[in-house]
């Protein structure tokens, strides 16, 4: 389920809990990491990738989609 | 629970922050110096229909040519609305101020032109006389007007869902809701609320069976119809939907770009179809495409195609690189998934799910006069949730207008603090209700049961009791509301935004059952009574709360927003 966040490259900025337009992570304060929590609201905007200066999010369509 | 409260009072409330409401922010500030307040569910940076970016914005340049002028772009709108939406309202509020816009859109650092030629790229598509849409690099257009809002100082507050008005029974006062991470009760009181919402999606089920893989945003509910409905606001045309043509599996934006770069449709047996539907074939407007496309999958002449394989390297390279990664900044990516190469291969295509949305041609929504005002006092609205919405470039130009004569009428009205303790408590009580139960269902049982019944009963083909049936349905789910149970902030937040969808599936299935006749395509087409009629009455269906449920009337729309 997209999207998918590359936990070797995230430095854990929040950019993507801060921009996500459906409010679809949550960031977990003790790890200091963005989590996606609600990947079936999803609407494969793009914002988080596009938003993440790290270039760690890719976006996966689920297997329904393709 | 304990309730935090936090209590505001300001000039202007601007409900949603997408492109309509930052321009009303923006404009607001511009021509008086006045306090604004936004609330925006999401966060300004990114909401809204166009908040991963957008390609395509129309215009007219009044450059020469003879349907390049004001005559011929007011000519296009009265055509693609069929008279049912206020053509003065629309030259007011939109299309003589495009040109303006435009500068304003380069002075905030949009590249509305060909970085190469220093001239503006535009492509003709949607039954369009001339090349109206300017491509344009759009991906950042929300953070830059969002820095133009902070330059202005207008206070945001991010994450802020709205859940109804504030209002006396004569005039609207602001708005109430809650922090949808923090829970925090928001109470804010205004001279003037302009809804800025967008438009109502989710409401009927998308054949990949991901609700949220709609057109428009997921995110906007219809909270903008609903919040005017319950307030008085008289709502038009509601049974008039949105339908357009997607990739097979995506429903993505980026139609206007394959067409108007002149892509093919094709059909199974070997036919561009749409030469027997329009006469512009694959330029014809949106809901014909539509229409042809849905007639060739009903009649058996399914699957159809996209084909690009005729257009030249310029050109399928502007289409990959320059628009659709632009318009939908995933869809390349979700070709090269499906294996698919938009040079080589045929293209699947599908219908979308229906919507309510204010897309060019839109003539649903809030019915709005020639400054933005709505049938109640105190109360505007601006962008898609209105009937003039007209997409992009009418969010761009409404929102400026209605944010500018909001302004100077609230210069001119004193601050007065109403107290309403007990409808705010109402509200309160309401709104943390469904966190407080230890039992009940989760808001997307419901939810999945609503688009149940709007394709069922209130889908692409409709007819007098089926909605008949459908309507009742739909008021046997009201009763079930009561029974949900959130288990946190995001949580309630559907769980409202679930409820406003429900009222405007109601009001979508009782203006249709109003509307005797095909009209637009498949935005609305009744087995019953299956002639296309686009050129006959024009009356729009006018919906308003009554004691006893929901009020629909006719009128023609020039009389309804004050002209006659």
């Amino acid at each position: 389920m997209p999207p998918i966040i590359d936990r070797t490259k995230c430095k854990g900025c929040g950019v993507c809990y801060a921009n996500c337009p459906g409010d679809l992570f949550v960031f977990n304060k003790k790890q200091k990491l963005p989590e996606l929590k609600y990947p079936d609201e999803c609407w494969h905007c793009g914002v988080c990738r596009m938003d993440c200066p790290e270039g760690a999010i890719s976006i996966v369509f689920p297997l329904e989609m393709l | 629970m304990n309730v935090r409260k936090k209590a505001l009072t300001t000039d202007i409330l601007i409900v949603g922050g997408g492109v309509a409401g930052c321009m009303a922010a923006i404009a607001a500030r511009d021509t008086e110096s006045v306090d604004v307040v936004v609330l925006e569910k999401a966060s300004v940076v990114r909401s809204g229909d166009a908040g991963a970016g957008n390609d395509h914005f129309l215009a007219h340049l009044n450059s020469g040519p003879e349907w390049d002028t004001d005559e011929a772009m007011a000519a296009y709108y009265e055509r693609l609305s069929q008279g049912l939406a206020d053509v003065e309202v629309a030259k007011k509020l939109h299309l003589s101020r495009i040109g303006e816009i435009l500068d304003k859109l380069e002075s905030y650092g949009i590249e509305m032109k060909d970085r190469a030629t220093g001239r503006y790229i535009r492509t003709k598509s949607f039954g369009q006389p001339g090349p109206y849409y300017i491509n344009f690099e759009g991906k950042n257009l929300k953070p830059a007007i969002v820095e133009q809002m902070k330059q202005r100082k207008v206070k945001v507050i991010n994450r802020v869902n709205v859940t109804g008005l504030l209002h006396d029974g004569r005039k609207v006062f602001g708005a109430m809701g809650f922090n949808v991470r923090t829970g925090e009760f928001y109470e804010v009181q205004a001279k003037a609320t302009i809804l800025a919402l967008g438009d109502a999606t989710r409401l009927w089920p998308h054949p990949s069976g991901l609700p949220f893989n709609t057109w428009m945003s997921p995110f906007n509910n219809g909270a903008g119809y609903a919040m005017a409905f319950k307030a008085g606001a008289e709502l038009a045309n509601m049974e008039i939907t949105a339908v357009t043509v997607v990739p097979k599996g995506f429903s993505a934006a980026g139609l206007n770009a394959f067409t108007g770069m002149g892509c093919y449709l094709w059909n199974s047996v070997g036919e561009r179809y749409m030469q027997k539907y329009h006469a512009m074939a694959e330029g014809a407007p949106r809901n014909t495409l539509a229409l042809g496309t849905y007639r060739e999958y009903i009649e058996g002449r399914g699957p159809c195609y996209i084909d690009c394989r005729h257009l030249s390297k310029e050109a399928l390279l502007h289409l990959t690189e320059n628009l659709l990664p632009v318009d939908k900044d995933t869809l390349v990516m979700f070709f090269d998934q499906k294996g698919l190469h938009v040079d080589r291969d045929f293209i699947e295509i599908g219908i979308s799910e229906m919507q309510m949305a204010g897309f060019t041609g839109s003539v649903s929504g809030i019915v709005i006069d020639r400054t933005g005002k709505t049938t109640v006092e105190g109360l505007y609205a601006a962008g898609a949730c209105t009937v003039p919405s007209f997409a992009l470039s009418g969010a761009f130009a409404t929102g400026y207008s209605v944010g500018e004569e909001t302004a100077r009428v609230c210069r001119k009205l004193p601050r007065t603090e109403m107290r309403d303790e007990e409808q705010v408590n109402r509200e309160i009580e309401r709104i943390y209700a469904p966190l407080r139960r230890t039992e009940g269902m989760n808001y997307k049982r419901l939810e999945d049961k609503l688009r149940q019944i709007m394709s069922d009963y209130v889908g692409y083909i409709k007819n007098e009791q089926g909605l008949q049936a459908g309507l009742k349905k739909l008021e046997d789910l009201e009763h079930r509301v009561d029974r949900i149970r959130a288990k946190n902030f995001h949580e309630l937040m559907r769980t409202f935004e679930f409820q406003d969808l429900l009222l405007v599936g109601k009001l979508i299935a009782t203006s249709a059952l109003a509307r005797k006749e095909s009209r637009m395509g498949l935005s609305h087409l009744r087995g019953d009574y299956p002639n296309q009629s686009d050129t006959g009455g024009k009356d729009s269906t006018i919906i308003k709360a009554a004691s006893r449920g929901i009020e629909v009337s006719f009128r023609p729309a020039a009389t309804n927003t004050g002209r006659i």
